[in-house]
């Protein structure tokens, strides 16, 4: 495996710096001393890797024809055999049995059934399609045992060797850190990433992500949990490892707060290097890097004003007067004219980037872009931090070559929260420089962004002075009735418990984190303020932040309300509106569920209920926090989510119910490498369809029950889980290659193995 | 085979105008005359079938399964649709429409997964299945299609339908006498074999007189269908809609089903069925009247539905046995025999009833008696209810939770069980508990030489606190302790009986149409992800072996045994009844879900 090389110098200072610290308060403290639930004690169990040999590759191999005698042995079926008789001649293709561990090939993939596993739930295991198969041909050719738990799949098209060694879960999340820092890494920022396989070793291929904080930061957070056990351990060698990683993937997140220069509370999504690839939406290039510097808007398909632009309409009659200027200066003809023909004009608004219309060409790439007139200019208000602008610098890259991503979203900026809260109450602990400094960057960022909030009518506001889309939490946003479209709910009646509690967690990490601290005493008495008004009001929709507990408490009832709406969408169910009317009358919330907002209402919802249960476990705030968890419990229970269960459990630690088993189980099933491939699940018969679609996608097959990790699609909790197939068309898997693909961020395994072992739920590796 | 699609004689001529217009289509794949030219040119003229963007029938081409499923929808000219989604079926397909008729017809499920396969060519075997649930064609012997010199490839989910169809010879064997089961069958083979069993269609509107020399269809409303005789079965389809279909001097040798016809009504009048009349309406109860000197031994009510018999002695054996415990069934008239199978509603308006018999399945079901009813004698073996004021002469009691609200001239409640009549708690001994309840009696007071029970001989009145048997322990436990059930015993229990895990009595809701299959369906339908077609169900135990069920049988052993007489083999009729549907392990015990009701086995003594 390649190792992670490119912040080596930041490593071994770190390395130096963390060597010296003292242990926190948090060492040898059990996490939760006084909770009920027992502990699932964890141990090794076999975990599937695979190597995939296209026939040429295979036939290259040394001890082929050993193999290959295999393959030929394991098509002579034995008759006698109970359990094959189950499987029918019709589907049986191939045989070995290899101890108590029965391999059997089919038309359908292969079935592993061992009835000495521990878990039941592991006796009959699936392995199908492209993960198991050569290129997805599940009709099994060949079996051979590799006489260490592990099987030789043949079929048509290849061969899979799946090694099946026992580890503990410790041993796979430490492969996971090692491909997320080979892989995924981007100057610390941590997404899902492309990659390819070079000589055999994993390469990432860095790209820009809409998410790099939310996914970065979920990662830092699992990192700080690993952290602070390995501290209440003893383990030198994993904390020293731990905070290193940690604080670069804070680290990283820090910048995106401050890269814009803006100083202002605005977050981006994402930067890139010039010659990246840069993806839609409003993008800035740094022309002159440092405070009095400026940066300008750069040409894309939504900065010139097309498709998706609507958002980023300049009504400032001073720009717009200047940017006309600037169109008849440069082409000699008048803007009003040229553009008066095109979809997204208007007289009153012009665009972030205005250019000639004669002039053609992508407009994807714009900074290299001939033809533009006038570009949208943002300040640059304060120099950027060394110690985070270094994430670049030190791999040679000059300020003046960031292009950074001038939108953010609400899932942007809850998880920005979340990380500052637990960076500076478990990360930053030490006496280093670096630790000071960065916890005061941390309160800092916190600071800025709470204020931007709550001094720009609860929105995040964008260089054009616009709201951003998708980071708003002002009180209208949320009706059941918007005001401007009678009769229709507001855009954020949807999201609106998601958002209410978003919004009270970001008040009550600023709260904790500007507390007793001289410069932010009159901040935080306005947080405080803004906090209470959360709680201690009714909600009318008239006055931003008040009352917002009431709609927290409505994630049921308003997934159901949207269900007539989103539903008739759909021809199966507007052509047969009792369907609709089933769904409401038996309640169903679980169609209309946004797996994406558990995610987000779970990373969101850790630091606040920790911050309400220390300080009093019995308010009745604590009470409506468990009320509104529930809710969310109705559909997140069903999914054995480790994460989720461990928040659980985390909010109600005197339940002794909670099924901690069966979120373990899910671990010890989480596939290894995160390697995102087609999977076809529709097709077995071991599960039951649901009658109806989700609400999200009339195409998606739903099953019943949620299958192990390993036979299921990679996802990181923000899909759904219950959907059949993944890239599967007309019962076809989509393409494949092995060594070109997708590398999923590995949050959803190593955040809830650390918080899991901080927190004791489970013990051991 | 001109004559075999029927139109009202007003009609007729300009029908046959339009048939020999048709013939344009026959030589569609050559100039000479195709073997099944007419029975094609036939289904063209009648809309049944249709050629493609040419006109071309592509006869020798072989059918798709969509194709062939549409052909059979158009015979019956379902209506009705299913909500039940299939991967492989979008919406947006034509064909999404006519699987979903299909499958609300029941005449196709999709496979094991789930799955239409609608591009698939149909196979013979696929056919026969089509077929068998379209036309309700069950073989008498269950081996026939051995005879075919390749039975042995006939899968286990065909055989039945196989055999059926062979046995009333709608099919043949190829070269060898093959059936050749996997093979494709061409459009114009499609055609035939559906024209075989289908028989005669009539399908609009009119008067006909038309004997059949096998099957006859009816599949529209306001038809009467006089003086003629039906060789096979006459199926009166839900294409009917609510309209009307009457029989008038029709003498049908098979069995007559009715699943259209509206509230006014489908009448039988001077109309005599050999086998059974079989109703089974899904969109609405059907009216069914019975007059003039018509005569049927057996009518079964599958689904909701009006009964009226105007005429006496013309029904022998009415059965109740909707799978749907909320049907509702009203019954008019005197008939011999009412026999209730399910927990459903009966209503009894101005009925005479000589003898009605609960069965043990029809737990949960209530009878409703107005005053204007009566009925002779009722046996309930099965938790049922009988209310109302109309009267009830005797009841003989054989299972706990009866309840028979009104005074009963005559109560045998068997040994060891309990009753409610007329308001009072009945219990039965072992020796006799002839009584009766009217007249505000409390309990029981024995009338010896009234019942027929066993042993007449003078007892105490019983009481709920008193150990019946003469024994001389007088301090013996008032209640007997409860000793648990022995290894293998098997018991009964109907779909809506509590007792019944939540999960089953669910799954049953879902399968028969009655509840949605959602989240809070749980069930995992088998441990195996791949499994040969005929193995319905499959459950781990908590002596972690396997049962493994295909509809027929039910197996238990463990998955390295290679001695096949070592898996232990329960049976049909033995320890389930019907086909099983599902199974559900619940510490020592077995649930088995079927058609006909829910069995649970123990097999491993109690878990301390």
């Amino acid at each position: 495996m390649k190792r992670w090389t490119k912040s080596m110098v930041s490593a071994v200072i770190g390395a130096s710096v963390f060597a010296s610290i003292p242990l926190s308060a948090f060492a040898a403290t059990a996490a939760l001393p006084s909770a009920k639930f027992a502990p699932v004690a964890l141990e090794e169990r076999a975990q599937k890797d695979m190597k995939y040999y296209s026939a040429s590759e295979f036939s290259a191999l040394a001890h082929k024809d050993k193999i290959l005698a295999g393959f030929a042995a394991s098509l002579v079926i034995p008759s006698d055999l109970q359990v094959l008789k189950v499987i029918g001649e019709e589907q049986l293709t191939a045989f070995v049995q290899d101890g108590e561990t029965l391999w059997i090939g089919t038309k359908s993939g292969v079935t592993r059934m061992n009835f000495s596993e521990t878990d039941t739930r592991d006796y009959v295991q699936y392995l199908s399609g492209p993960r198991y198969l050569y290129n997805g041909d599940d009709v099994v050719t060949g079996l051979y045992s590799d006489g260490s738990n592990g099987v030789w799949i043949q079929n048509a098209k290849g061969v899979v060797h799946l090694a099946m060694e026992n580890k503990t879960l410790k041993e796979k999340a430490d492969i996971q850190e090692d491909i997320m820092k080979t892989v995924n890494d981007r100057n610390g920022m941590i997404p899902d990433q492309y990659y390819s396989i070079v000589n055999g070793q994993y390469v990432g291929k860095p790209r820009t992500n809409d998410n790099d904080g939310l996914w970065t930061a979920a990662y830092a957070i699992g990192e700080i949990f690993r952290y602070q056990t390995a501290l209440r351990e003893g383990n030198e060698q994993e904390r020293v490892e731990a905070k290193a990683a940690a604080t670069r993937a804070t680290k990283a997140v820090l910048l995106l707060n401050q890269i814009s220069g803006r100083a202002d509370g605005f977050p981006t999504r994402s930067y890139i290097v010039k010659g990246q690839e840069q993806r839609s939406g409003l993008w800035f290039e740094v022309k002159e890097a440092g405070a009095g510097g400026y940066a300008l808007a750069v040409k894309s398909r939504e900065a010139v004003g097309d498709k998706g632009a609507e958002n980023f309409r300049i009504t400032d009659p001073d720009l717009i007067l200047e940017a006309k200027q600037a169109y008849e200066a440069m082409t000699g003809r008048t803007y009003d004219v040229d553009w008066g023909t095109k979809n997204y004009y208007g007289p009153n608004w012009i665009y972030p980037v205005v250019f000639d219309t004669k002039v053609s060409g992508p407009r994807n790439v714009g900074y290299l872009e001939p033809g533009v007139a006038w570009r949208l200019k943002s300040d640059i208000n304060e120099d950027l931090d060394p110690m985070l602008a270094a994430l670049y610098r030190d791999m040679g890259i000059s300020d003046t070559d960031i292009i950074y991503k001038a939108d953010t979203s609400a899932d942007e900026v809850l998880a920005h929260f979340s990380l500052f809260y637990y960076a500076d109450r478990y990360l930053f602990d030490g006496a280093s420089d670096e630790d000071a400094h960065l916890k005061e960057l941390t309160v800092q960022f916190a600071d800025r962004m709470m204020n931007h909030i709550l001094t720009n009518d609860f929105r995040i506001i964008d260089a054009h002075g616009n709201s951003t889309t998708w980071s708003k939490w002002f009180a209208s946003y949320f009706l059941k009735d918007d005001p401007e479209n009678p009769g229709e709910f507001a855009y954020g009646y949807e999201d609106g418990p998601l958002n209410a509690i978003e919004i009270m967690s970001f008040l009550k990490t600023t709260m904790y984190l500007t507390k007793g601290k001289a410069d932010y005493s009159e901040h935080y008495a306005q947080y405080e303020q803004a906090y209470n008004d959360l709680w201690d009001y009714s909600y009318d929709g008239t006055e931003n932040g008040k009352g917002y507990i009431r709609f927290a408490k409505e994630h049921l009832q308003r997934r159901l309300d949207i269900v007539p709406r989103d539903y008739m969408e759909f021809d199966d169910y507007s052509s047969d509106p009792a369907r609709i009317e089933d769904i409401v009358a038996r309640q169903d919330v679980t169609l209309s569920v946004n797996y994406s907002d558990e995610h987000l209402f779970t990373i969101s919802f850790m630091p606040l209920i920790e911050l309400e249960l220390e300080e009093d476990p019995g308010s009745s705030r604590v009470k409506d926090l468990r009320e509104i968890l529930d809710q969310w419990w109705v559909n997140m229970s069903r999914e054995l989510n480790p994460l989720y269960t461990f928040v659980y459990q985390f909010s109600n630690q005197d339940n002794t119910d909670v099924d901690l088993e069966s979120a373990v189980w899910m671990m010890y099933r989480s596939p290894q490498i995160r390697i995102e491939l087609p999977v076809m699940n529709s097709t077995r018969k071991d599960v039951l369809h649901l009658d109806d679609y989700s609400a999200r996608d009339e195409e998606e097959l739903l099953l019943n029950r949620v299958l192990p990790p390993d036979e299921n699609k990679i996802y990181k909790y923000n899909k759904n889980p219950f959907v059949a197939d993944e890239n599967v068309s007309n019962g076809v898997y989509g393409g494949v290659n092995y060594n070109d693909g997708y590398m999923s961020n590995s949050t959803a395994f190593t955040l809830p193995y650390w918080m899991g072992r901080y927190y004791g739920m489970i013990e051991g590796e | 085979m001109l004559r075999k699609i029927g139109k009202p004689a007003l009609v007729l001529t300009t029908a046959c105008t339009l048939l020999f217009s048709a013939a344009a289509f026959a030589a569609t794949d050559g100039s000479s005359k195709h073997w099944a030219s007419d029975t094609l040119q036939e289904w063209v003229s009648e809309g049944l079938l249709k050629g493609d963007a040419t006109g071309n029938l592509n006869e020798n081409q072989s059918i798709t399964r969509a194709e062939f499923v549409a052909l059979v929808n158009r015979v019956f000219n379902y209506s009705d649709t299913s909500s039940q989604v299939f991967a492989d079926v979008a919406a947006t397909k034509w064909y999404a429409d006519e699987f979903s008729k299909a499958f609300a017809a029941g005449i196709v499920q999709g496979d094991a997964s789930g799955l239409m396969k609608p591009n698939a060519s149909i196979t013979r075997a696929e056919v026969a299945v089509v077929l068998a649930n379209a036309f309700k064609l069950t073989a008498q012997n269950a081996n026939t299609y051995s005879s075919f010199s390749d039975g042995q490839a006939v899968a286990a989910w065909a055989q039945d339908a196989v055999s059926a169809l062979l046995e009333k010879e709608y099919v043949q064997g190829r070269t060898g006498n093959q059936f050749a089961p996997s093979a494709k069958i061409t459009r114009a083979e499609a055609v035939v074999m559906i024209d075989n069993v289908m028989g005669y269609l009539i399908h609009a509107a009119g008067t006909y007189n038309r004997d059949a020399s096998g099957n006859a269809v009816l599949n529209a409303g306001d038809i009467s269908l006089n003086q003629s005789k039906v060789a096979g079965n006459l199926y009166l389809t839900s294409g009917i809609g609510e309209g009307d279909a009457t029989l008038k001097g029709v003498t049908i040798k098979g069995n007559l089903y009715v699943e259209g016809g509206g509230v006014n009504s489908v009448t039988l009048d001077g109309t005599s069925v050999g086998g059974q009349l079989v109703i089974n309406r899904k969109q609405a109860p059907v009216r069914v009247v019975i007059s003039g000197e018509s005569s049927l031994s057996n009518l079964v009510f599958q689904r909701s539905g009006k009964l009226v018999i105007e005429s006496p002695n013309t029904v022998d054996t009415v059965t109740v046995a909707p799978s749907d415990s909320k049907a509702v069934i009203t019954i008019t008239g005197k008939i011999k025999r009412l026999v209730i199978e399910s927990g459903a509603v009966v209503d009894l308006s101005n009925a005479e009833i000589e003898v009605l018999e609960v069965k043990g399945t029809g737990a949960g079901a209530t009878v409703t008696v107005d005053a204007s009813s009566q009925i002779g004698k009722a046996t309930l073996s099965g938790a049922a209810s009988i209310k109302g004021t109309g009267k009830v002469n005797e009841a003989e009691i054989h299972a706990s939770g009866v309840t028979i609200e009104q005074s009963v001239s005559t109560v045998i409640v068997k040994d060891g069980l309990t009753a409610t009549v007329n308001g009072k708690e009945v219990k039965g001994t072992a020796n006799n508990t002839g009584g009766s309840t009217g007249g505000g009696n409390s309990g029981t007071s024995p009338t010896p030489g009234v019942t027929p029970t066993p042993t007449p001989t003078a007892t105490p009145v019983p009481t709920a606190t008193t150990e019946p048997t003469p024994t001389t322990e007088p301090t013996a436990t008032p209640v007997p302790t409860p000793t648990p059930d022995p290894v293998g015993s098997v018991k009964y229990f109907s779909f809506t009986d509590q007792k019944v895990p939540v999960k089953l009595r669910d799954y049953h809701l879902v399968l028969i149409g009655e509840k949605t299959l959602d989240y809070t369906m749980t069930l995992q339908p088998s441990i195996f992800p791949v499994s040969d077609d005929h193995i319905v169900a499959s459950v781990l135990d908590t002596d972690g072996k396997v049962w493994v069920a295909s509809a027929n049988e039910l197996t238990r052993f463990n998955i390295y045994e290679q001695d096949a007489g070592k898996a232990e083999v329960f049976h049909q009729d033995e320890h389930f009844k019907g086909e099983i549907q599902a199974l559900l392990v619940e510490g020592d015990v077995i649930w088995v879900l079927t058609n006909d009701s829910v069995s649970q086995i123990k097999y491993k003594s109690s878990i301390k």
